[in-house]
């Protein structure tokens, strides 16, 4: 996966650079208008994470570029703004999807994943981790070739978790990530477990190995190392 | 009472005590100088009888009612002084007594000795007394009408920028962003007041602006290095090999920081909201949201085990921003939510008319009103920031709805009604 990240503030800049690439993510990064412009007219990307304020110029305007010069590649657009307005604007304008500052690393790096693979593969390719096969677009899960029933939030849990596979995420990413910013609910993070359990419960009971690792007093890992 | 009424009473009972005085004063005057020419009359009326005797007329001829003459032997002629004095006497005509002025004076004409009583009558006490009183009331009417008229003229013209000045200052609203015209006026005093009035409300309103900007700037700020610190964490954890107190470290470090990001959020909300940067342009259907909101809570109701019931009327339209409609329904439920006891339960209702939200839950620490400012909460409730409500509030107010809460039996109800 090829990003290319537009954002003047060179510290996020530099967070999202350095979570997101290794594995097969490669990231170039724009700090102004002048150089995401120049980076769209030479190189083809799968997917630009887009900051709406840039200091030379507006956005929407690289969005617009970007549109007419690559149509197949993805836009996740990133802004302070938590204005409705921006967002739909945004969406109309053809970016895939929008996401407010401040938001959690492993957050931009499953929507970015989900565009990749609805651009990529219309969505009709299948995930696997270990012993699980995902369907994204029937929303049906298999371990070996049981089919589990999951609820909803359990499946966006699994989701989630594969999409940052080997990373730690903490219970307050997790739950932001189920129930948006509802979760500043007290007891969100016993919903968490309450799901993960349940998760785990499930893709156990039909022979399935527990990759859900616990990790005390933060929250948990999505990870086959360890597990036999 | 206003000051005019207030000034006006004062001079009149002034004036009252000032017409007491003067009147008294004025009945002194009247007599001693009534007595002065009482008692010249008497001494004219001596003259004349003394005239006439050394005319050789007959003292006979000489008496009348008020003159009385009588020859006294020489011998018995000591003192020649005139003697004043008050006394009573018959009124001609009516059966009672009256004061008198009387002349007594023994003189001797041409060798034989006379002794003149001469008398007059004086001026009642009673009367001049009544026509003192009767000159000082109409005197009193007459400042009376005169003063009326004065103030009724000065409210009208003199003090009418004056009431022009108080009108406005009423209608002064330091949110807004004009500062009222003044009419000019020729009064020096008003239009010191004016100019200072004036100034004073625009620079309120410029302080206004700079706190306003300041908490908008300073929330929005705040996010950007509040991601970077929140990315550097996420990065930090990617580290192999963090033992367990360094995870710890970390995730304690990420909450707070959670805590401090919405918070700012929810007051740039606020200052947005205050600014009315979101006013509606067009009704929203309340009934798709409250829906789309119920849809979201449903679930974290349940896993707290709530019992969550509703009662939705079709196509509820309310002229409210739609994302505000979102936030107020969004922020009454996750407040049911959070505020509620175990096995507790939360109704909605929503009508063309109103939102009732009622829910379970402990009894207020605080009186229900006081629930609305800023950072109170119910502190039994953990990780709530206090601004839900206030948020909530401040929605209503910009869009003039009226918002009820009351707690009743174990019973918290916030209704709100919207106008049409």
């Amino acid at each position: 996966m090829k990003l290319l990240i537009v954002e003047d503030e060179p510290e996020l800049l530099h967070n999202i650079v350095s979570y997101m690439s290794g594995g097969d993510t490669i990231c170039e990064s724009a700090a102004t208008f002048e150089m995401a412009h120049h980076k769209l007219t030479g190189f083809s990307y799968d997917i630009v994470v887009l900051d709406l304020m840039l200091p030379d110029g507006d956005g929407f305007e690289v969005l617009k570029l970007l549109k007419q010069i690559q149509p197949e590649t993805g836009v996740l657009i990133i802004s302070a703004k938590n204005a409705l307005d921006d967002k739909i604007k945004g969406l109309e304008l053809g970016a895939d999807d929008y996401l407010t500052k401040p938001f959690h690393l492993p957050e931009l790096n499953a929507r970015l994943k989900a565009i990749y693979r609805r651009r990529k593969f219309q969505g009709r390719d299948e995930i696997t981790f270990g012993c699980i096969t995902i369907h994204p677009d029937t929303h049906e899960v298999f371990v070996r070739d049981e089919e589990l029933t999951l609820t909803v939030k359990e499946y966006e849990l699994l989701l989630f978790f594969v999409a940052n596979k080997g990373r730690a995420l903490t219970k307050q990413t997790i739950a932001e990530h189920l129930w948006g910013d509802n979760v500043d609910l007290l007891d969100s993070f016993d919903f968490v477990y309450q799901h993960i359990k349940n998760l785990r419960k499930k893709i156990t009971e039909v022979g399935g190995a527990d990759y859900i690792q616990t990790i005390y007093g933060l929250g948990y890992k999505f990870t086959d190392r360890g597990v036999s | 009472m206003n000051l005019l009424t207030k000034t006006t009473l004062f001079y009149l009972l002034i004036s009252l005590v000032a017409f007491t005085l003067g009147g008294g004063v004025a009945l002194r005057l009247i007599r001693t100088e009534v007595q002065k020419e009482t008692d010249y009359s008497l001494r004219d009326s001596y003259r004349n009888a003394r005239r006439a005797i050394k005319g050789g007329a007959p003292i006979e001829a000489l008496n009348t009612r008020k003159v009385r003459i009588d020859s006294v032997p020489m011998h018995l002629v000591t003192d020649t002084s005139f003697v004043f004095a008050d006394t009573l006497g018959p009124h001609p005509r009516l059966d009672h007594t009256e004061p008198y002025r009387k002349l007594t004076v023994t003189k001797v004409i041409d060798g034989q000795a006379y002794r003149f009583a001469i008398q007059d009558v004086f001026l009642e006490l009673d009367d001049s007394y009544e026509v003192v009183v009767k000159i000082m009331t109409r005197l009193f009417l007459i400042l009376g009408f005169i003063l009326a008229g004065v103030m009724f003229f000065v409210s009208r013209f003199l003090l009418s920028p004056f009431q022009e000045t108080l009108k406005r200052i009423r209608s002064f609203n330091v949110t807004q962003n004009q500062t009222p015209d003044f009419p000019e006026t020729t009064t020096n005093e008003f239009e010191q007041l004016n100019a200072f009035i004036e100034q004073m409300m625009q620079q309120a309103q410029r302080d206004y602006r700079v706190l306003k900007e300041f908490s908008e700037n300073a929330s929005h700020e705040i996010q950007t290095p509040l991601a970077i610190a929140r990315g550097k964490l996420e990065i930090l954890l990617e580290t192999p090999n963090l033992d367990e107190r360094q995870l710890g470290l970390i995730h304690t470090t990420q909450e707070a920081l959670g805590r401090l990001s919405k918070t700012s959020e929810a007051l740039l909300l606020l200052t947005r909201i205050e600014n009315q940067a979101l006013l509606p342009r067009e009704d929203t259907n309340l009934t798709e949201i409250t829906n789309h909101s119920l849809r979201t809570f449903s679930e974290l109701a349940e896993l707290k085990g709530l019992s969550l019931s509703a009662k939705i009327d079709d196509d509820v339209k309310v002229l409210i921003d739609a994302s505000l409609a979102e936030i107020l329904v969004g922020n009454l439920l996750k407040n049911a939510v959070r505020h509620n006891i175990n096995e507790g339960w939360i109704k909605l209702s929503l009508t063309q008319k109103m939102l009732t939200v009622q829910n379970t839950g402990e009894p207020p620490s605080r009186p229900t009103e006081q629930l609305f400012q800023r950072f109170q909460t119910n502190t039994s409730s953990g990780h709530s920031l206090g601004l839900g409500l206030a948020i909530v509030k401040k929605i209503c107010d910009v869009h003039h709805f009226d918002l009820q809460y009351t707690y009743e039996k174990d019973v918290h109800t916030l209704i709100v009604t919207f106008t049409s």
